[in-house]
């Protein structure tokens, strides 16, 4: 990888292309479960490795690649989450997900979590998917979103906490929802 | 066990279920406007990161300072070698390189009596587009610039996004807006390409109309939601992608107005964006855009 990166910051383009096919999974599921959006996050990965490309030369330490595609990524995605408050567009999200085998029991759990984590703030959901996803620790994800450490704990605290409290309260309108389906 | 008990397990198994493999279209996408993406100079990408370096003008003179030290260092070290053994070098001058870079300035604001005054400089020496000197245009009180980069720049009133004004040189209108991923298209410089790319995108476009925009001849239409067959059949309505990246759109009571701008050759996009803007909104934009003056490009 470093090899090609150091090809790719001289203007290779094929060393560039190779890098971004190694890399464009990751990094669109990143984006996808920070964005929760499957068409954004297409843009996101998209924005993120072109940006990757034009600042390459900027790159100082080839070491340093992925923390910095990750970084590049989640400004992608926080540009991502803005637009809709800059250009408020109609666009209604077509995506085709497998469907998911409910034998545990656990899809109700799943659709709390999920409902719970769209209240998130962009910021709070990176700090969230950058430790329990990618099992980066607090102090490489402050190092990833260029924060102090107590950010990303703080954070990620407020973010636990707001995903908990939506989690009890959800449980507790399952009645009266059920009710009046 | 309780929801709060098992609340780590289930978000880790929530953020495992969900794809992980991105669509065979996106790589596609990437390696297509890889081909077409200029990458930047490591100077300047590093001089722009550095806090000290906040004036254009001061990173370009840093760097012509820092070439001429290197220049004068490296022809002292020169100097100082042994002469090396063979014929004596030939007594020919060697030339001094001479380095020229044209400085990007950024927009300056004045306050006036009404408001507040935009003189700007827009364009790149990257690509085919040239510098403008000055553009300028008043800003009615209560607006402020919003985006700010070589290559585009906005206004907003700073109650919301309800009325946008752009500056800009080029956007890129998407290939085909209702294929996912989205793929922007380069269109070439003159005010026709960017017209003829505009005029058959699937949403309403007006007739296009000659105008002025003080003295330049230019183009202006209109763009506004589709209705029905002419909408994609997800419904989005995307349309352009900006220079700053950012995918724009129409949508409900939404209206996009641009104008092609032929400044000596070069091309200057303004584009007025009103969604549920008031009356004074829509004014105010339109007193921007007449507002609106433009120099010849400067000469190379």
């Amino acid at each position: 990888v470093q090899d090609l990166v150091e090809l790719a910051s001289r203007g290779d383009r094929d060393a560039f292309a190779a890098l971004a096919s190694s890399s464009v999974d990751r990094l669109f599921a990143i984006a996808r479960r920070i964005l929760q959006d499957h068409d954004r996050a297409q843009d996101a990965v998209q924005s993120a490795l072109l940006g990757a490309w034009r600042d390459l030369p900027s790159l100082r330490d080839p070491t340093r690649f992925q923390p910095w595609l990750n970084r590049l990524l989640v400004r992608a995605c926080y540009a991502e989450a803005g637009k809709q408050r800059a250009f408020r567009v109609s666009v209604r999200v077509v995506s085709i997900e497998p469907a998911t085998d409910d034998s545990t029991g656990w899809l109700a759990d799943r659709d709390q979590i999920e409902r719970a984590f769209r209240r998130l703030t962009v910021e709070q959901r990176a700090v969230v998917v950058l430790h329990f996803y990618v099992g980066l620790t607090l102090k490489e994800v402050s190092e990833v979103l260029t924060i102090p450490d107590g950010t990303a704990r703080s954070r990620l605290h407020y973010a636990l906490r707001i995903l908990r409290a939506a989690i009890e309260a959800d449980s507790r309108s399952w009645p009266s929802e059920g009710r009046q389906a | 066990m309780t929801h709060q008990d098992r609340f780590p397990e289930l978000l880790t198994d929530w953020l495992e279920s969900q794809p992980a493999s991105a669509p065979d279209q996106l790589l596609e996408s990437v390696l297509h406007d890889l081909q077409q993406a200029p990458q930047r100079g490591s100077w300047r990408v590093v001089l722009r990161r550095l806090p000290m370096f906040g004036q254009n003008a001061i990173r370009y003179y840093a760097v012509a300072g820092a070439v001429v030290l290197a220049v004068v260092i490296g022809l002292g070290f020169w100097a100082g070698q042994p002469p090396p053994a063979g014929p004596p070098p030939s007594a020919t001058p060697v030339p001094a390189p001479t380095v020229t870079v044209a400085p990007i300035p950024d927009p300056t604001i004045q306050p006036t009596d009404t408001g507040q005054s935009m003189v700007w400089s827009i364009g790149g020496p990257d690509d085919y587009f040239r510098f403008f000197t000055p553009l300028t245009l008043e800003l009615p009180r209560g607006w402020d610039v919003q985006y700010s980069s070589a290559r585009m720049a906005g206004a907003t009133p700073r109650t919301g996004f309800d009325a946008m004004l752009f500056l800009t040189t080029q956007v890129r209108p998407f290939e085909d807006p209702c294929a996912r991923p989205l793929v922007a298209m380069n269109v070439g410089p003159a005010v026709d390409d960017l017209i003829d790319a505009l005029a058959i995108l699937p949403v309403e476009v007006s007739s296009v109309t000659d105008t002025v925009i003080d003295g330049y001849p230019a183009k202006q239409l209109t763009i506004s939601e589709a209705s029905g067959a002419s909408a994609c059949e997800d419904g989005s309505q995307l349309i352009w992608r900006w220079e700053n990246g950012i995918n724009h759109g129409v949508g409900p009571e939404s209206v996009t107005r641009l104008w092609a701008v032929n400044i000596d050759g070069t091309r200057l996009v303004i584009v007025a964006v009103e969604e549920d803007a008031s009356p004074q909104e829509k004014a105010q934009l339109q007193q921007i855009v007449d507002s609106i003056r433009l120099a010849p490009p400067a000469s190379d």
